[in-house]
């Protein structure tokens, strides 16, 4: 009895870590749009996550400069954007094409402190919610 | 703001690794709209610039404003934007923690030679910040946004808003006997504004004797009063309001004060309070 406990706890841990990382893949790096490239000495050596608009033309121009200069750069919707996906990056852009002040805006927690670009009106009225000094003013 | 970054490049890593920014300098007129701005009549005719992008819009990109914004030691300007809204200085490219704000609109392909560089180098240098936290959020405007907000009153049409949210209802009198001075009354107190709910004088530390409410010299002038039967309440009050201690003796205030006189800063932006930057912050 005691045996057959141990193992339908073991079996539900099981179960449940096959859950998490079926999640995580599928809720976290689905949602990158990451190619894995040779290292480049000749490149410097971060990993950049752009999160933008994504299939914009503007993401296309990001991407490419970025990948010509970064050892990796991978991109993300910034209208699902969770700050789990910021794991595995070193510095992570915030970018939108559009109208910033008619966008939804992505709200990030007070805790995220992660090194972060933000770029134009989008990025600065980012920084006003998260009562920064880079915010819009 | 437009394609331009004002002013030639401070000196900082941001502009020297991993790639050097060379700017190619041009002279533009300077906008109408900073001679509003405080010193804005002492600027002159033509400013120098150079371009980061090359959009040809004269707008689209975006500054901050640059009042108070190195009061605390987890900000800095790193460069100022050539811009038609707000004073010359507004800032263009900024950091505060382990946020940098590019405050240029254009993708990289209208990125300039130089731009492409700089834009390169704040990825590089923010990189350096990761996981570190702010020190201050915004809590108040500095006091110097808050003089030039007394001195553009008389042009508003509704005077009364700004004495119901942003200055004290008891300087209403002092604007009404002379509406266009009270820009010049409020910067005659420059050194003794402070918030609380809203922004006023100190005419309580003025009384004192002490010249400024953010030296550090203020909290040893008022540690000392402590010690003074008339004046100890009243030391005391302003010791709480100026910082984020609420020790009840002489004693704990001055090992307080000398423990962390090292560390303490005075931020407008952070609440007009001193506060204490981490062991080891600056290394």
């Amino acid at each position: 009895m005691i045996l057959c406990q141990g193992l339908f706890h073991f079996q539900r841990r099981w179960l449940g870590a096959r859950l998490v990382f079926l999640i995580l893949a599928l809720g976290v790096s689905g949602t990158i749009q990451r190619a894995q490239a040779a290292y480049d000495p000749d490149k410097i050596a971060l990993k950049i996550l752009y999160v933008g608009v994504p299939g914009s033309e503007r993401e296309k121009d990001f991407l490419s400069f970025l990948k010509a200069h970064f050892q990796e750069a991978a991109s993300a919707d910034i209208g699902k954007f969770s700050e789990d996906q910021a794991n595995n990056f070193d510095v992570i852009l915030f970018d939108y094409e559009g109208e910033a002040f008619k966008a939804k805006r992505l709200r990030l927690s007070q805790t995220y402190k992660r090194a972060t670009v933000t770029i134009g009106v989008y990025g600065a009225l980012m920084g006003g919610d998260l009562r920064l000094k880079t915010g819009y003013t | 703001m437009a394609d331009e970054a004002q002013g030639e490049p401070k000196k900082h890593e941001v502009f020297e690794k991993p790639f050097k920014v060379q700017p190619v300098f041009e002279m533009r007129s300077t906008p109408e709209s900073y001679r509003r701005y405080p010193d804005g009549d002492k600027l002159p005719s033509q400013l120098k610039v150079w371009k980061v992008q090359d959009t040809g819009q004269p707008f689209g990109s975006v500054v901050t404003h640059s009042y108070g914004y190195e009061d605390s030691p987890d900000a800095e300007i790193l460069t100022p934007g050539f811009n038609d809204g707000k004073e010359s200085g507004a800032v263009g490219v900024g950091r505060h923690a382990s946020f940098l704000q590019w405050g240029f609109s254009a993708p990289p392909s209208k990125l300039t030679p130089a731009g492409k560089n700089f834009f390169l180098n704040s990825i590089c240098y923010i990189h350096k910040f990761d996981n570190a936290a702010p020190l201050v959020r915004q809590e108040a405007m500095s006091r110097d946004y808050v003089v030039f907000l007394a001195s553009i009153i008389p042009q508003l049409n509704d005077p009364n808003e700004f004495f119901s949210g942003i200055f004290a209802p008891d300087l209403k009198k002092i604007y009404q006997s002379d509406p266009k001075g009270f820009g010049k009354y409020m910067e005659g107190y420059l050194e003794f504004l402070y918030q609380d709910n809203t922004y006023k004088p100190d005419l309580e530390l003025k009384s004192l004797g002490i010249p400024t409410n953010r030296q550090v010299q203020t909290l040893e002038r008022l540690i000392s009063l402590l010690e003074d039967e008339k004046q100890k309440q009243l030391a005391q009050k302003l010791l709480l309001r100026y910082t984020t201690e609420s020790f009840q003796t002489p004693a704990q205030w001055k090992a307080w004060l000398e423990s962390n006189k090292s560390r303490l800063y005075f931020s407008d932006i952070g609440g007009y309070k001193f506060r204490m930057m981490p062991e080891g912050y600056l290394k």
